[in-house]
């Protein structure tokens, strides 16, 4: 099909309409899979490490891709979680520490 | 309070609702900023606000939503689109993993109601849903109430940001470009807090900064998954 036939209205109903297909299918599906698969206390040790693993799969590389203020901000953000247990104080401290060293330069 | 069990009450308990409404207003500033951050992004992309409330309505997956609007492209193309809906489909990848682990404690309920609620998974909701025992947590109701509260927050959240969005010129001067690297720091600490064993995510960890530098960016999300929970499966217990 041509570019001209489908607007970029039409292209971006399509996009957000096929992405809410599939992202409902991989919500549900992984819960069904699970129901026709025998969990064993491996696949259960498994399932229980992929939390963790899967935000640290997420935002590590993003970190390190933005350099100092993505690793110091996301280390800020981790010291005051753990301080504090509250997410709003991890967000602020690293969103400032992000702030102030792109403020410095970095 | 009743007991700690290993698997979820099979109905709704008040306790629970509230529970579970307690720990998303825990999220709620977070999802304000990343809200507004897509929002915003949303409008300097030329989306119109149907456009991006149908999004975050039909979509509803901030992580995926972020990157798409990152990738927007004017005028599309289909090969495109092509590109949009599989890294769509690379960062939601996580929910297959989370729908899987939910299976054990969601198994004993109406499968009515979880395929309905898992329209509504998120990290935050999943991370609230599925808490241990011992931190107040494992009660259907916890993740009903979180899920829609946090539904419905976002409808605002992203519509606020829309509108607002204007008003932020250089969203990297704020650090708002990074959010998602510290809203999912935020959910990672608690986890490496009580975990006993931090191998199987310092490999996680590594694997995805591999994978992220030989140049299979979009799929790092599930590589790193997938090779913490395959070290955390093999490990002796």
């Amino acid at each position: 099909m041509s570019q001209d036939a489908f607007s970029q209205d039409a292209f971006t109903w399509t996009i957000i309409l096929i992405s809410a297909v599939v992202t409902y299918a991989l919500r549900a599906g992984g819960y069904w899979l699970m129901g026709h698969v025998a969990l064993t206390p491996r696949v259960r040790r498994g399932l229980e490490a992929l939390p963790g693993s899967i935000f640290i799969a997420t935002a590590l590389p993003l970190a390190v891709k933005a350099g100092a203020p993505g690793m110091a901000g996301a280390a800020a953000t981790a010291l005051a979680m753990w301080l504090t247990g509250k997410e709003l104080y991890g967000l602020a401290a690293g969103l400032a520490t992000a702030a102030g060293l792109r403020a410095l330069g970095f | 309070m009743s007991a700690p069990t290993s698997s979820f009450h099979p109905q709704i308990t008040r306790a629970g609702l509230f529970e579970g409404l307690r720990g998303a207003m825990a999220f709620a500033p977070g999802f304000i900023i990343f809200g507004a951050a897509i929002g915003a992004l949303a409008a300097q992309h030329g989306l119109s606000a149907l456009q991006i409330f149908a999004q975050s309505a039909l979509v509803y997956a901030g992580a995926s939503q972020m990157v798409s609007l990152q990738m927007w492209q004017h005028p599309w193309s289909w090969a495109g689109v092509v590109a949009v809906v599989s890294v769509t489909a690379a960062v939601n990848s996580r929910f297959v993993l989370m729908g899987a682990a939910m299976r054990p404690d969601l198994a004993a309920l109406p499968q009515g109601r979880v395929y309905g609620v898992l329209f509504f998974l998120t990290d935050a909701s999943w991370a609230i849903g599925m808490r241990p025992a011992a931190d107040g947590g494992r009660d259907f109701g916890a993740l009903v109430a979180a899920s829609v509260f946090l539904y419905l927050f976002w409808w605002v959240t992203t519509l606020v940001g829309f509108y607002l969005g204007a008003l932020i010129s250089d969203p990297a001067r704020y650090g708002l470009d990074l959010i998602m690297v510290f809203v999912f720091t935020t959910f990672l600490t608690p986890i490496l807090r009580r975990s006993v064993h931090l191998l199987p995510y310092a490999i996680a960890g590594a694997a995805a900064l591999a994978a992220h530098r030989l140049g299979a960016s979009h799929w790092t999300i599930l590589i790193g998954a997938l090779a913490g929970a395959f070290s955390a499966a093999m490990a002796r217990p």
